[in-house]
């Protein structure tokens, strides 16, 4: 059973890598560089951190796509999971729909990323 | 690096990603009496890992560069063409997904009713895509 399961959580493991990445870079892009381009006047962060940036995403779209189409996902969480990487901080919503994914996939009850205090 | 040989490594790249895709495509159909052998979809997957990525790699790295030289960055036709290089991107991984799925032997049994009309409309897709990227390369209509 356990074989069974391996490559999909390995998948959604190198993903949810892939999807850190992709949101670092974003934040670093919308609130460190392009701050300094328009207001510092140092354009040099834009044009270093925005190709590493596209890179980046280039790299999460191809990984979900190849992890949805093997694991069999439903078009509506590739959507989602593309809308939330295109916002700044979206990542965590994406990471809460990730681990959920695995959760279920581990026929566990998915934990929640973020716990209210009782 | 000059400018010539640049394009000449980026549209080489392109035709060996582009290739390597419906390659991926053929590869990933099934079941009928044409399906692949399992042999068959191994060798594509480990040609996918050896050449069609890195050519994607290549595609993306070289174009960006001359892209950069050249300030086309605020040329609409990029963009476009951009659209559709990210578009294929994704077909890459949707494909290469599918492969895998059918080329494992635990898993390919609860895909044998997965219907191909998807495939064909990927192949058609990329055929499409490599087209308009094509003609707004050379003709940069906007």
């Amino acid at each position: 059973m356990r074989s069974n399961i391996h490559p999909e959580l390995a998948l959604m493991s190198r993903l949810r890598q892939v999807a850190f990445l992709e949101g670092a870079t974003l934040i670093l892009l919308s609130f460190v560089a392009v701050p300094l381009k328009h207001w510092g006047d140092t354009p040099i962060a834009v044009s270093v951190l925005g190709p590493i940036h596209g890179l980046v995403f280039v790299a999460y779209l191809v990984t979900l796509m190849q992890t949805a189409a093997e694991c069999r996902w439903r078009a509506r969480d590739v959507v989602l999971l593309v809308a939330t990487s295109l916002l700044p901080f979206g990542s965590i919503i994406g990471s809460s729909l990730l681990r959920r994914r695995v959760g279920a996939h581990l026929g566990q009850k998915a934990k929640p990323l973020l716990r209210w205090p009782r | 690096m000059n400018t010539l040989w640049l394009k000449a490594a980026h549209v080489g790249a392109a035709l060996t990603w582009v290739a390597g895709l419906l390659l991926l495509s053929i590869a990933s159909r099934g079941p009928s009496a044409s399906e692949p052998s399992p042999e068959w979809r191994r060798f594509v997957l480990t040609w996918s890992r050896w050449v069609t990525t890195p050519a994607m790699l290549a595609v993306w790295g070289l174009g960006l560069t001359m892209a950069a030289r050249a300030h086309w960055f605020s040329s609409g036709w990029l963009m476009a063409k951009l659209a559709c290089v990210l578009a294929l991107s994704a077909g890459h991984g949707y494909l290469s997904g599918r492969l895998r799925r059918r080329a494992s032997p635990r898993r390919s049994t609860d895909s044998k009713h997965d219907p191909d009309r998807s495939l064909t409309a990927v192949s058609i897709a990329i055929i499409l895509l490599s087209f308009a990227i094509a003609a707004l390369v050379v003709v940069k209509p906007f």
